[in-house]
Formats: structure tokens, C-alpha cells, sequence
């Protein structure tokens, strides 16, 4: 989920430090971490030694960058021009109250974080890793409006399912919201957690993504982030809900899997041929940025 | 509770959540909860059917610390006593 996301941001860091380090030992103990090979020491960046200083790191992440990441998020969110593809899709959900997890590429999660927090979308809850740099997004999610669930992969991923599958029972109009491709990939590779939820509260999953332009794309990270650039245009592809039946063996769940994978690699498709203008057929109009009311007056596209 | 009563009530929870074929007159204190055909997803049925049928809750660290029936009759058992001891606790 997000949260992971400065969190391999830093493990990153630390893992390619540990990687250097491991490099200098294998090679006869010459180079060592923080040292470059012609033996000149290497000073570490001001921000990496600060970050290395837990109190520090947890002042920053828990009180710096919380409040810069949301103006952040929501002035570049405002500036995005948002079309929706096949609204109706959501928009009946929420009228039958049905309960939905709705599934996205972990990638994905700027654009659809803008999104899914805005105004006559839903009320969602999502996951954010229990870990120090997971509080930073969990606090942007809180203030962004959704109801976050702290955990992320083994027996912390498995209480988180099994909160939100409460949380989900007990408040069939809250949807949840779960990356397909887990915390940690392999990327678009989709996972049992939003069919396990589905499955226990007797819901759908609502595959849902986003194609944006212009927009940076990290390549350097497990699932590719894509970050859109300030008025960009953002596309929102809704899929099909995806039925998902009440007992289900092991290899029925890994063809349901496969079978949802394919479905967001096609809606993906969708939305990025819209993008690029290839697409026929309707579509949902454009949007105002998100915060401000359509110009159309069209309620449906007030997305915040 | 006696134990005997507890495994009872467990092979019947086990019919509703398991999704494999089990005999469950085989179901005995050292079947393990993977023979049980419950991985890792499998297992939050058992957790929610186990919760309904014993009027308790469950985590997931605890759920997955239990290896074998007779390590969930204690844990159940503990649980309806109201003790804090934790019968999945392999130290």
C-alpha cells in the first residue's frame, strides 16, 4: 500500500548501502561502505545521516512530512483534470450498498488516491503498513478521508484483511480499497487479498485504474510509481465488478487471480488508449480538478 | 468445556470451512490445521467460523501460531476460561 512506499524508499537506501558494504567485504575488505574506490571517504547525504537518527527519523515522518505530503497530494490533485470510464459501474454499487474492494495496481495509487477520496465517490477504507515510514501515509490517508487499516504483508497483511473483512461487515457502504499486487509485488501480478475480503463480506471486486498524462513514472521502484505532473490529465477506468463465489479451492481462487489479472490488464489498456485518444465510444466527461464542481454543473463529475 | 466436547464443535466448524474433502471422524488432536486443507487465506474461514461457533475473537498472530487441533482445543479452552495464556506459544 502507500505507505510502503517511502518505506522502500528508505529500504532502498539501506539496502544499497548493505549492498555496497557486502561489495567492499567480498572484495578483499578494500572498499568498504561510505568509502569510493580510489579510497577517498564518501560523506553520506545530511538527510540520510538524519534519517539514520530514529527520533529524528520519527519526528519527520511522523510530523514534517505528513502535512507537506497532503498539500502536496491534494494541490497536485487539484490541478488534475479527471475522466471517468464506465462511472455507472461504481455509481450502482454505492446505491445498492453493496459491499466493494475495489482493486488497483499498486502503482497506480496517486492518481487514485485523488480519486477515491473525493466527494460522492464512496467512503473507503485502505491499508497502510504498521511500520514508522508507513505512519507519514497513513496520516496523509487519515486527513485525505479514508479510513486506514494498518498492516501490510505476513501476519500483520493477514489482520489487516481480517479488520477490514469486520470493518466491511459491520459497514457494508465502506469499501475497501487494496492494491492487487500486495505491498510488495511481483508487479500487476494479482493476489489473493481482494478476493479473500470479497469472498467474507460478500462483495465484488470493483477493478478499477488510472492513466495520466503528463506524468513521472518511477521505473526504479518494484511497481513503477506513477506520479501525474501538475494539470494533468488523468484518466479513471472503472472495470466490471468481478462476482466472486462463497467457497472457492485453492486453484479456483488462482484462476479467479489470473482471471482479475487480465480483466485490469485490459481496463488498463482501456484507459491508457483513452489517454491517447484511440479509444471510441463514450465516456464520462471531464471532470473539474479535483475540489471544484464540475462546469457542467453535472453533480456526477464533482470529484472532490 | 471438555476437550472432547471442544473437538466435537470444531469438526463441525471444519465441515462448514474447510475446502477440501475431510473425513472428519479422522480429525483428531494431532491433525494439523494445514492437513486441514486451510492455507493461508483458507485459514480466516476457520477464524471467523471458529469466532461465530465459540462467541470469542481471534487474531491472526495467535491463529497462526496454532500448529495442531489439540494446540486450538487448549487455545479455545484458555480463551473460554478466560485466561490470558497463550496456547499457541511454542516456547
Amino acid at each position: 500500500m502507500p505507505g510502503d512506499r517511502t518505506k522502500a524508499g528508505l529500504a532502498e537506501a539501506g539496502q544499497a548501502e548493505a549492498g555496497r558494504a557486502e561489495a567492499g567485504l567480498a572484495g578483499v575488505g578494500q572498499v568498504k561502505a561510505g568509502q569510493v574506490e580510489d579510497g577517498s571517504a564518501k560523506k553520506r547525504p545530511f538527510l540520510r545521516r538524519v534519517l539514520r537518527f530514529k527520533p529524528a527519523r520519527r519526528f519527520l515522518l511522523r510530523r514534517v512530512i505528513p502535512p507537506i505530503g497532503l498539500a502536496l497530494i491534494r494541490s497536485l490533485g487539484w490541478s488534475w483534470r479527471y475522466r471517468v470510464l464506465h462511472r455507472e459501474r461504481l455509481d450502482e454499487l454505492q446505491a445498492t450498498k453493496r459491499p466493494t474492494v475495489a482493486g488497483f495496481f499498486h502503482g497506480r495509487t496517486f492518481p487514485l488516491l485523488g480519486f477515491m477520496s473525493g466527494r460522492g465517490n464512496g467512503r473507503w477504507m485502505v491499508m497502510c503498513s504498521k511500520s514508522l515510514d508507513g505512519d507519514a501515509m497513513a496520516t496523509i490517508e487519515q486527513r485525505l478521508g479514508f479510513e486506514v487499516i494498518r498492516g501490510s504483508s505476513g501476519t500483520d497483511g493477514l489482520q489487516a484483511i481480517i479488520d477490514m473483512i469486520r470493518r466491511a461487515r459491520t459497514d457494508p457502504g465502506l469499501g475497501s480499497c487494496l492494491a492487487v499486487d500486495g505491498s510488495r509485488g511481483p508487479r500487476g501480478e494479482v493476489q489473493g487479498g481482494v478476493i479473500a475480503i470479497a469472498q467474507r463480506t460478500g462483495g465484488v471486486v470493483l477493478p478499477v485504474t488510472a492513466a495520466a498524462k503528463p506524468a513521472l513514472v518511477f521505473k526504479r521502484t518494484w511497481d513503477h510509481t506513477m506520479l501525474p505532473l501538475p494539470f494533468a490529465r488523468v484518466v479513471v477506468a472503472i472495470g466490471e465488478p468481478v462476482e466472486v463465489p462463497k467457497t472457492l479451492s485453492t486453484e479456483a481462487l488462482a484462476q479467479l487471480c489470473k482471471d482479475v489479472e487480465r480483466r485490469m490488464e485490459l481496463l488498463q489498456e482501456e484507459a491508457d488508449d483513452e489517454l491517447a485518444g484511440k479509444r471510441s465510444g463514450p465516456a464520462g466527461p471531464v471532470t473539474a480538478a479535483v475540489g471544484r464542481p464540475d462546469p457542467s454543473g453535472d453533480e456526477s463529475a464533482v470529484t472532490r | 468445556m471438555a476437550r472432547q466436547e471442544i473437538l466435537e464443535r470444531i469438526r463441525s466448524v471444519v465441515s462448514e470451512s474447510a475446502t477440501i474433502d475431510i473425513d472428519l471422524g479422522a480429525v483428531s488432536e494431532d491433525t494439523t490445521i494445514a492437513d486441514l486443507g486451510f492455507d493461508s487465506l483458507a485459514v480466516l474461514d476457520l477464524l471467523f467460523d471458529l469466532e461465530q461457533e465459540f462467541g470469542i475473537q481471534i487474531t491472526a498472530e495467535e491463529i497462526q501460531r496454532i500448529v495442531t487441533v489439540g494446540e486450538l482445543i487448549t487455545f479455545l479452552q484458555q480463551r473460554m476460561d478466560g485466561s490470558t495464556a497463550d496456547a499457541g506459544r511454542s516456547d
